[in-house]
């Protein structure tokens, strides 16, 4: 697994600094069209400096270079090598490539059809990061790029675990990833999402990010086992999403978990999922730390939960984690939610 | 357009209680988000655009309105995703992990989709004319097609109006280049001999093929070349040439047509088809529809990113 985050990249590095209560920096964004501020957290230079060179990666946008840092990161630290002909990749975004997409389509608004670009183009097509990655890892098989909301990591695995299950593959590698554009920050400052500029400190409202995260999956050879995903379903209202996520939780078993990893994030979510697992249940967000990424968040969960059995160690929880089963939930804010229990079997 | 299509599916389907929606789009709300950069441009609020610009919103807003409670998955593979969708919940289905999935495809037009195809110089200024020699690009088209697919027993034993089976699918990435497919035609012709394989069937099974033929040089050429190596003298028609290329959705309305031509036996046409590219030795319908007898038939998606897919339809 791997991941690429405002807080650097290498699995071990940023949880060193998760744990000691870091948080990313956050930087201040402007609207060019209104001049709102938004707040977001941005992945440092030099989380992807070690990305190799690659003629796909010339033009190619920041999701596809995070995406690339942190799936051939995973490829190249899995404990058995992937046979990457029985290699199938699925990859999970929200937004996409939103940073050529604007500016493709400004170009259009402003100048006209005839000064839009060939070369952006192509970038703005949702499975442009997957195209980008599987031609630098040389898969040549099934490729699914999945769009959803912050959930939408569940709904990725779910696939590559449906993928395991059949004879397409041997091996399926998850990547999620997402890029910030103040475009996208926008849409969700008109939902009424964002956290208050003025008030970076506070705890109500998200703050977006950016980055990757990416997990090898593989039948029956890991030191951790997803035991069960389940796909969730949609909420059609705010106010139905505690009792869906209920849902998720009952269907993920009763088995004693070591902790929970959850998705809250300054918003409505925060409350649905104190409401499905219960009052005094421990949930850990590590939405706080490192910036709602969205589509990538679910996979940077996952990899905390994974750390959190492993290391029995949690950000901001004192008492050791105890237990072989960790549960990750997801609400994101376009209706979709889910979860996953992850347990750790192998030898410590 | 996808209300539309899940009030007509569950008007054929009897009670159908979906595990899961597998549904593929390119674009999704694309022309919402449009509409939401221009009001912005104006200095103006859009967030009644941009409520509805998430590629998952119209399926699950469908889903909402017939009162079905299932999960989303939404696969954005360019202009295969409608056909992986298909294919990818045909496989969940064989391997036992769901039981009833819906499934399909829908995109809408949008300025940018149109503009981009355009600068790339892949829409034609005339006529949509696939595989002909003188074929110079596709003409873009919108719509939603969608599928209620069940395990075969479980249909049968509830007594379901079977319109066809799914019985192969394949897919294969082609790493060439973003936009552009192997000129030698290897990523299509991988998808095909996949969904061969997984079918259990020969070339000469395939009684039609319903190509992807966008009409552009480079797909049609690739595409051509990979048929004429697998099926030979198969009849082929790309029924893009009357419904124009509906991206995302593309694959799921192939699909039905494809299924359309299984039921009541006939060959759907190619149209605007006048002349013979000497390079592909292809048995096109021309123009016309034929009647023929046939049990299977292939439909084929490809799209941006290097993404081939590939079903095989059999008659009930």
């Amino acid at each position: 697994m791997s991941w690429v985050t405002p807080l650097g990249s290498g699995v071990d590095f940023v949880w060193q600094r998760l744990l000691g209560g870091e948080q990313a920096p956050i930087e201040t964004l402007q609207s060019e069209q209104i001049g709102a501020r938004y707040l977001a957290r941005r992945v440092p230079q030099d989380a992807i400096q070690n990305l190799p060179s690659h003629p796909r990666l010339r033009r190619a946008s920041a999701i596809s270079r995070f995406a690339a840092a942190a799936g051939l990161t995973a490829i190249a630290e899995a404990r058995e090598k992937p046979d990457l002909s029985r290699t199938a990749l699925v990859f999970a975004i929200s937004n996409g490539g939103v940073i050529y997409t604007r500016r493709f389509f400004a170009e259009i608004v402003k100048s006209g059809a005839q000064s839009a670009s060939p070369l952006l183009f192509p970038e703005t097509v949702f499975n442009a990061p997957a195209s980008h990655l599987a031609a630098i890892l040389g898969v040549r098989g099934t490729s699914y790029t999945i769009v959803g909301d912050g959930a939408v990591g569940i709904l990725a695995l779910k696939i590559a675990d449906d993928l395991l299950a059949s004879t397409a593959c041997d091996a399926c590698l998850v990547v999620a990833a997402e890029e910030i554009d103040p475009l996208v920050c926008e849409a969700y400052r008109q939902w009424r999402l964002l956290r208050d500029p003025r008030r970076p400190g506070s705890e109500r409202g998200m703050i977006v990010s950016e980055g990757a995260g990416a997990v090898l999956l593989q039948r029956g050879t890991g030191y951790y086992e997803i035991v069960k995903i389940d796909a969730g379903t949609n909420f059609f209202r705010r106010a139905e999403a505690a009792e869906k996520l209920r849902q998720t939780v009952e269907r993920l078993g009763n088995a004693p978990r070591a902790c929970c990893v959850g998705s809250a994030n300054g918003t409505f979510v925060d409350r649905a999922e104190r409401s499905a697992l219960g009052e005094n249940a421990k949930i850990y967000s590590p939405k706080f730390a490192l910036g709602d990424s969205i589509g990538a968040s679910v996979l940077w969960q996952l990899i905390v939960a994974a750390q959190a059995l492993r290391t029995e160690k949690l950000p901001e929880t004192p008492e050791p984690v105890r237990g072989s089963r960790a549960l990750v939930l997801a609400c994101g804010v376009n209706q979709q939610l889910g979860g996953l229990a992850l347990c750790c079997d192998g030898e410590k | 357009m996808v209300m539309a299509a899940l009030e007509e599916l569950l008007s054929q389907s009897g009670p159908f209680r979906a595990d899961i929606a597998i549904v593929g789009t390119t674009s999704g709300g694309m022309s919402f988000g449009e509409r939401f950069y221009r009001t912005l441009r104006n200095g103006v609020c859009g967030a009644s655009w941009i409520a509805n610009y998430p590629p998952q919103k119209a399926i699950i807003d469908a889903l909402e309105k017939f009162a079905i409670d299932a999960p989303v998955q939404v696969i954005a593979n360019a202009c295969a995703s409608g056909t992986n969708a298909i294919g990818h919940a045909f496989s969940a289905i064989r391997a036992g992990r769901y039981q009833r999935v819906l499934t399909g495809g829908y995109d809408a037009l949008s300025e940018l989709v149109f503009v981009g195809f355009d600068c790339l110089q892949a829409s034609t200024p005339e006529k949509c004319r696939p595989f002909d020699a003188n074929r110079s690009g596709m003409v873009l088209g919108e719509g939603a097609a969608l599928f209620a697919l069940e395990d075969f027993e479980l249909a049968q034993s509830r007594g379901a109006n079977i319109l066809g089976e799914i019985v192969g699918y394949g897919i294969s990435t082609d790493n060439h280049h973003l936009t552009q497919p192997n000129p030698d035609g290897s990523g299509p012709r991988s998808a095909m001999e996949e969904a061969l394989s997984s079918a259990e069937l020969k070339p000469k099974n395939i009684g039609y093929i319903n190509a992807h033929g966008t009409a552009t040089i480079f797909n049609d050429a690739a595409e051509g070349k990979a048929i004429m190596e697998i099926f030979g003298e198969a009849p082929i028609s790309s029924t893009k040439s009357m419904m124009g290329h509906s991206l995302g959705a593309a694959g799921a309305i192939e699909g039905v047509v494809t299924l359309l031509a299984l039921r009541h036996q006939f060959l759907p046409p190619n149209i605007n088809f006048s002349r013979t590219d000497s390079e592909l030795q292809l048995n096109v319908v021309a123009n016309e529809t034929r009647e023929a007898e046939f049990h299977y038939a292939l439909s084929n998606s490809f799209g941006f990113g290097g993404t081939n897919a590939s079903i095989v339809v059999r008659k009930t």
